[in-house]
């Protein structure tokens, strides 16, 4: 029997019908209230709420699809972005997810989140291991290497995506673990692909990394400004 | 970023003598801050009028200035050492106003050095109430609601727009004075008409005006260590909940950390709170503590306070996490960001991370209102306590319980439940917070008050009391368990429950009528030991380097073996009068001196304040409770091949039997010497063999025998109850009907418990001796001469080096005493002896084969570290072959001055006498007695007056040998003022004075001048028992309008030299390290 972690948990975890996130939570329907806000369509490979109580505050109107939903069908749901979810275990046996998340983070703005940065780290020709001391804690110093500042980040990951195994030049690597130096965060240079392995949506922990959200929100905003939707577009189902 | 290169010297400014509320915290911190300093190379100037402190030790500043915390002391190291900037955040709220006051002045300017680690805005944003308020509502925080009223009307607008309950402040009053709460508009009315009528105006001038402020009592009160670089990193060091809510100072409130009541949401918003507080106050490289309220039930936060500094909380922060705060502090201000500087614990991960705690951590305030009885028990905003104890444990009944028996104030049993008659006096003295009242709680809790009931009396968190109920509930079951099968609670796993909530092996003795000894051997038996955790910021995430221990009733230990031989040192746990910063400084120097020797020095004990907890002086550090139970538990885990238990003062003494039955080896003196110095009849009968005079004394188990003694050893006498510790209850009398009244009011007599009288030498001179003995050689470290006379508790007496009244025989005779003491005593290591001497015989009072307070003040000043010597001969050298024979010559004369807490206790005498009630020193280094005795009194913060009016008030005795002294007062410049028998006197000795009315007499009479600010130094020798009303009136409000008041004329006559070389002209300064 191969070991635990290279089993593909996301099934044993994820929802089996979409669903869309509300004001008040989880919902069968979109809130008309949220009207004309962006949509962003997360993967659920074992979602925390939190991600999508920040995507709302981020301005987004949230809708979420089981882990086994194809790129084609996550594409016709019209989202405005994308984002792969948290997750537990090893992305590798993950091939269905690998293979989607290569196709919509070439298609609408993406963001990854822990599992679904090692999705899109794997999806773009990267590689990822166990850790040896995995990450996990409320504590963990996250440096920005644009700004040299250090973030104060909620960690709960095992697994990482080899610096060295990124294709050369394509992405910038944003954040790296201020404890063992592996990769923290990475932005793609050509596609608005925003990928970090901690969780920034926190809760528990500190809100430092709380801007990846406004980030997201901005990448999706400059998208829709350079092709613009119809009014509505997103209601039709 | 790089260390700044502009940084060679840097100037450090210490926290001065110990106050309550500003302790040995600051010598922690200070002397964290030199060492970082120098790691990076850089020189260090260091400022401190401590001389206890180990920050002052020449080893750990490259210039240490032991000198008044004075500006033109200041600047006058400042032109002398020219250090490129100066580091005001380690030294306490001292050393910051003295900064601020250098930088304002100009004098940091004139001199090119700059503030670093917090600049003069931000200082000066934070210390500011207006500038703080704007600060914070500009980064939109929310600090308690206010404003201000000048009319009684306005006061009610005020109030309906803010809601009631309010507190009312008035404006610029002393101690209080016309402040209250009000919980409507009736009581506002009330207040704000008393208020605005005693309130003198805003700057003394203008109409007065009332603060009007939204109440917090009740809220909950939190603090959080904030860390932040140049680089805008900021980090949470520690989050700590007080147990007591708001309305309590800090200092004086049980504290948890972490914050045990808050979600991670709450928490969270508090974090982001505290990050918005540095950047909006630009604490641009360093450590601050913020204080939040929150309340209850709707978890609005608002901002107290914050302090842009190094703090009592972040020592104890520091303690809690083992993240070094005052160390990394100064490595931020010295230009290093956080990523930079690697954690101290892990080596390998850096310092900007936040520690994780898999442990809960207490600390408990310890009081001393059994020094100062008139004082007011009730804690407020005021800090009243003078030390604490921090204890760890897995969970927060354990904590607390290891505290309560660190504490040393009980004998660490749980208290009984409170008798059905008490109850509801109980209760309803818990409405407002008082010293007791951790006890009391647990005295209901066992009367099966309920929680909820407590938590609405008192505002404390119904979790914390619900954890306490465990523990109570526990006993009870205990209880019934035992009464009906002495043996079931072993069986059925009763006794590894109440280990693991933290209860003491003493209080299952008492509930199971066993001796201690015989619990723990059963315990031990039974497999229920404990097992040492490992402090190590990350929550056992990565390796720990560091060893920082504590015991818990676990699994699985994590102490590595240790190759070396092991050595524990017992500490001294809390803080109090008469037992403080000195015998730290003692078991800092020991530890040094053997770690370098090569053993592995493992510190015990429980004090968060002091340098010997910070990890880095020990090989080991365990943070335990010094009683023998804790104590044997590491000895047992360590098995070490010496345990010394004569540098931490009475505490680590007391466990000496103990251990010596426990068959631990004893380094140092034996156990025997130690008991013939501390039972009095043996020591009494020793002197007698040795053919040493000592003063008569006897001891009475009952009144009538006490009244006989007395009479038979003849007036004045000096009795003191025999459970006396420095110098408790202590009293000199001067006639029968004194002595009645004082066996009422102390009334413990028995036989069991006699009464200890002895006679008393009036008039003579107090000489102390510290010395290092090896059983061969006597090296005497110094003579020290007092300069109240004996009677005077020697910690509260002005003390010189060298004697300068003390005959060179009288001298030679002391020294030869000590040498023959020592040798009787067996001692090893540190022995301190009393002397009186009187008519050139020298009395013996007591000898105590161990460390002393005045063990830092002489090494200091005669260069000699006599805790390190003592330490080697400990293990076992001879001072013949390391030691020279006697201290190097000095030319300098060194004087120590106790510093008392008088104005901190509205209401209490502020007469010295035979208990002990300082709470710190300072030391006045110069060429001669003069200047050295002036410089120990501008260091003291007890400055005398340039000029003015001096006030005289002598008993009949002292007319004579003070009129001299009279006449260099006035020749001085001074004009004297005394009631009329004095004056009259004077007069008739042709010095000019003038009568003032006794209180009695008519008015404006003496006390009345004080008030008015007439009077600027206040010379009263008491009359004795008969001094009555008018003494005490005039002491008390001295205190309270802070004139300087003398009690003795030996006090005086010194003050008259030191005024004198005041006049000559300005002080000059030198540093430890010149030759002189």
């Amino acid at each position: 029997m191969p070991p635990r972690w290279s089993r593909a948990l996301a099934d044993l975890v994820t929802c089996t019908e979409r669903y869309w996130w509300t004001a008040a939570g989880p919902a069968e329907s979109s809130d008309p209230n949220d009207d004309g806000r962006p949509l962003a369509v997360v993967y659920d490979f074992g979602v925390k709420y939190n991600i999508l109580r920040r995507l709302r505050a981020a301005g987004f109107r949230v809708w979420v699809a089981p882990a086994r939903t194809s790129a084609r069908e996550v594409l016709a749901m019209e989202p405005d972005g994308v984002v792969l979810s948290n997750g537990p275990g090893d992305p590798e046996p993950l091939d269905f997810a690998i293979q989607a998340a290569r196709t919509v983070a070439e298609s609408v703005p993406t963001l990854g989140i822990c599992l679904g940065h090692q999705l899109l780290g794997l999806a773009f020709g990267g590689r990822t291991g166990k850790l040896k001391f995995g990450h996990r804690g409320i504590n963990h110093p996250v440096i920005d290497r644009r700004s040299g500042v250090v973030e104060v980040t909620s960690q709960n990951h095992g697994f990482f995506v080899d610096i060295g195994s990124l294709p050369q030049g394509e992405f910038e690597v944003t954040h790296v673990s201020g404890n063992d130096q592996t990769l923290e965060g990475m932005v793609h240079r050509g596609l608005p692909v925003l990928s970090c392995q901690y969780h920034p949506e926190a809760s528990p922990g500190p809100h430092d990394a709380r801007p990846w959200f406004r980030a997201f929100a901005e990448r999706v905003a400059e998208r829709r400004k350079a092709t613009p939707v119809p009014v509505g577009a997103g209601r039709r189902e | 970023m790089p260390v700044r290169s502009d940084l060679k010297k840097v100037m450090v400014i210490g926290a001065g003598p110990i106050v309550i509320g500003q302790a040995c915290e600051f010598d922690y911190s200070g002397t964290q801050g030199c060492r970082a300093l120098k790691s990076l190379g850089i020189e260090v100037v260091l400022l401190n009028s401590n001389p206890a402190t180990i920050m002052t030790d020449p080893e750990f500043a490259d210039r240490t200035y032991i000198e008044p915390l004075l500006p033109e002391i200041a600047e006058r190291i400042l032109a002398r050492e020219k250090p490129d900037a100066l580091l005001p955040t380690l030294g306490g709220q001292t050393a910051l106003n003295l900064s601020v006051r250098l930088a304002r002045s100009g004098a940091l300017e004139r001199h090119g050095v700059r503030l670093i680690g917090a600049s003069l805005e931000a200082i000066e944003t934070a210390e500011d109430r207006e500038r703080f308020k704007t600060a914070m509502e500009a980064a939109g925080l929310q600090l308690p609601r206010s404003g201000y009223a000048g009319t009684v009307a306005e006061a009610v607008a005020l109030g309906e727009q803010l809601g009631y309950p309010l507190v009312i402040r008035s404006s610029f009053t002393l101690g209080g004075q016309g402040s209250g709460l009000v919980h409507d508009r009736r009581q506002l009315r009330e207040v704000a008409r008393l208020s605005l009528a005693s309130s003198p105006g805003m700057d003394g001038a203008g109409s007065p005006k009332v603060v009007i402020e939204e109440s917090l009592l009740g809220w909950k009160e939190f603090e959080l260590e904030v860390m932040r670089d140049r680089a805008d990193n900021c980090v949470i060091v520690c989050s700590i909940e007080n147990f007591d809510p708001m309305g309590v100072h800090t200092g004086d409130s049980i504290t948890v950390a972490p914050a045990q009541t808050l979600s991670d949401a709450c928490y969270q918003r508090m974090r982001d709170a505290a990050l918005q507080v540095m950047r909006a106050i630009r604490v641009e490289a360093g450590g601050s503590n913020i204080q939040f309220a929150v309340h209850p039930r709707t978890g609005e936060m608002r901002v107290i306070e914050m302090n842009p500094r190094v703090s009592r909380s972040s020592a104890l922060a520091s303690k809690a996490t083992g993240f070094p705060i005052a160390k990394i502090a100064t490595l931020l201000a010295a230009g290093l960001t956080l990523d930079e500087i690697p954690n101290d614990i892990t080596k390998k991960t850096p310092a900007c991370f936040e520690p994780a705690l898999d442990y809960c951590v207490v600390k408990i305030p310890r009081w001393a209102f059994e020094k100062f009885r008139s004082a007011d028990r009730r804690l407020g905003t005021r800090m009243k306590s003078v030390g604490e104890v921090m204890a760890i444990g897995r969970t927060f009944p354990e904590a607390l319980l290891k505290g309560w028996r660190a504490l040393e104030s009980g004998d660490g049993v749980l208290p009984d439940a409170a008798p059905l008659a008490e109850r509801q006096e109980l209760e309803r003295s818990l409405g407002e917070a008082h010293a007791d009242r951790l006890r009391d709680l647990f005295r209901l809790l066992a009367a099966d008050r309920q929680p909820e009931a407590l938590a609405a009396t008192t505002g404390i968190d119904p979790w914390f009391l619900h954890q306490m109920k465990r523990i109570v509930d526990l006993d009870r079951a205990l209880v019934e368990r035992i009464a009906r099968d002495p043996e079931a609670p072993w069986r059925e796993g009763l006794v590894r429950d109440a280990k693991r909530l933290g209860i003491s092996d003493r209080h299952l003795a008492r509930r199971m009528d066993l001796s201690e000894a015989d619990v723990r051997r059963r315990r031990q038996a039974f497999g229920i030991q404990p097992v040492m955790k490992a402090v190590d910021t990350c929550a056992a995430e990565f390796e720990a380097a560091t060893p920082y221990f504590y015991s818990t009733y676990e699994e699985e230990t994590e102490v590595p073996a240790s190759e070396r031989a092991r050595v524990v040192i017992l500490g001294s746990g809390p803080n109090r009068i008469g037992q403080g910063l000195e015998f730290d400084y003692c078991c800092v120097q020991a530890a040094l001196e053997l770690k370098q020797r090569g053993y592995d020095v493992l510190l015990v004990n429980s004090n968060p304040e002091t340098v010997s907890t910070d990890y880095d002086i020990s090989s080991r550090l365990y943070f335990e409770p010094l009683t023998a139970e804790d104590v044997l538990n590491v000895i047992e885990a360590e098995k070490p091949v010496g345990v010394i238990v004569q540098l931490g003062g009475q505490t680590p003494l007391k466990l000496a039997r103990a251990l010596h039955e426990a068959k631990v080896p004893l380094w140092g003196t034996p156990f025997d010497g130690l008991d013939l110095a501390e039972n009095r009849e043996r020591f009494r009968a020793l002197l007698d063999r040795l053919g040493i005079r000592q003063p008569e004394s006897l001891s009475a188990g009952s009144r009538e025998r006490a009244l006989q003694s007395a009479h038979a050893l003849g007036y004045p006498v000096l009795v003191r109850p025999s459970y006396v510790l420095g110098g408790r209850g202590m009293r000199v009398i001067y006639d029968e009907a004194e002595l009645a009244e004082w066996l009422e009011r102390e009334a413990l007599i028995s036989e069991q418990e006699p009464v200890l009288i002895d006679k008393f030498l009036e008039g003579a001179l107090e000489v102390d001796v510290d010395a290092v003995a090896d059983g061969e050689t006597v090296l005497v470290g110094a003579v020290m001469e007092h300069i109240e006379e004996a009677g005077i508790h020697s910690g509260d007496s002005t003390c010189v080096i060298p004697p300068f009244t003390l005959g060179e025989e009288t001298i030679v005779e002391v020294r030869e005493i000590t040498g023959r003491l020592a040798r009787a005593l067996g001692v090893r290591g540190l022995l301190n002896v009393q002397f009186a001497v009187r008519n050139q015989q020298v009395f013996v009072l007591e000898a105590n084969p161990r460390a002393s307070r005045t063990v830092p003040f002489v090494s200091k000043a005669v260069g000699l570290p006599l805790a390190r010597l003592a330490a080697r001969v400990m293990a076992g050298e001879r001072l013949a072959d390391f030691a020279p024979q006697e201290p190097p010559e000095s030319s300098l004369v060194s004087v120590k001055k106790p510093v008392l807490p008088f104005a901190r206790f509205p209401g209490e005498d502020a007469l010295l006498g035979p208990e002990m009630k300082s709470t710190g020193e300072v030391m006045g280094r110069d060429q001669d007695f003069g200047r050295a005795l002036a410089k120990a009194h501008l260091g003291s913060g007890d400055p005398w007056p340039s000029k003015g009016t001096v006030f005289l008030s002598l008993r009949d005795d002292d007319k004579r040998a003070i009129t001299f002294m009279a006449k260099k007062l006035v020749e001085l410049g001074y004009e004297l003022l005394a009631t009329r028998g004095t004056a009259r006197f004077l007069r008739r000795n042709g010095v000019p004075c003038r009568d003032v009315f006794k209180v009695r007499e008519g008015r404006p009479h003496v006390v009345d001048l004080i008030e008015a600010g007439q009077i600027q130094l206040v010379i009263n020798t008491p009359l004795g028992r008969t001094s009555g009303f008018d003494e005490k009136a005039i002491r008390e409000s001295a205190v309270a309008y802070g004139v300087p008041t003398i009690t003795t004329v030996a006090g005086a006559l010194a003050a008259v030299s030191g005024l004198e070389a005041l006049a000559r002209g300005p002080l000059d300064v030198s540093a430890l390290q010149e030759i002189t």
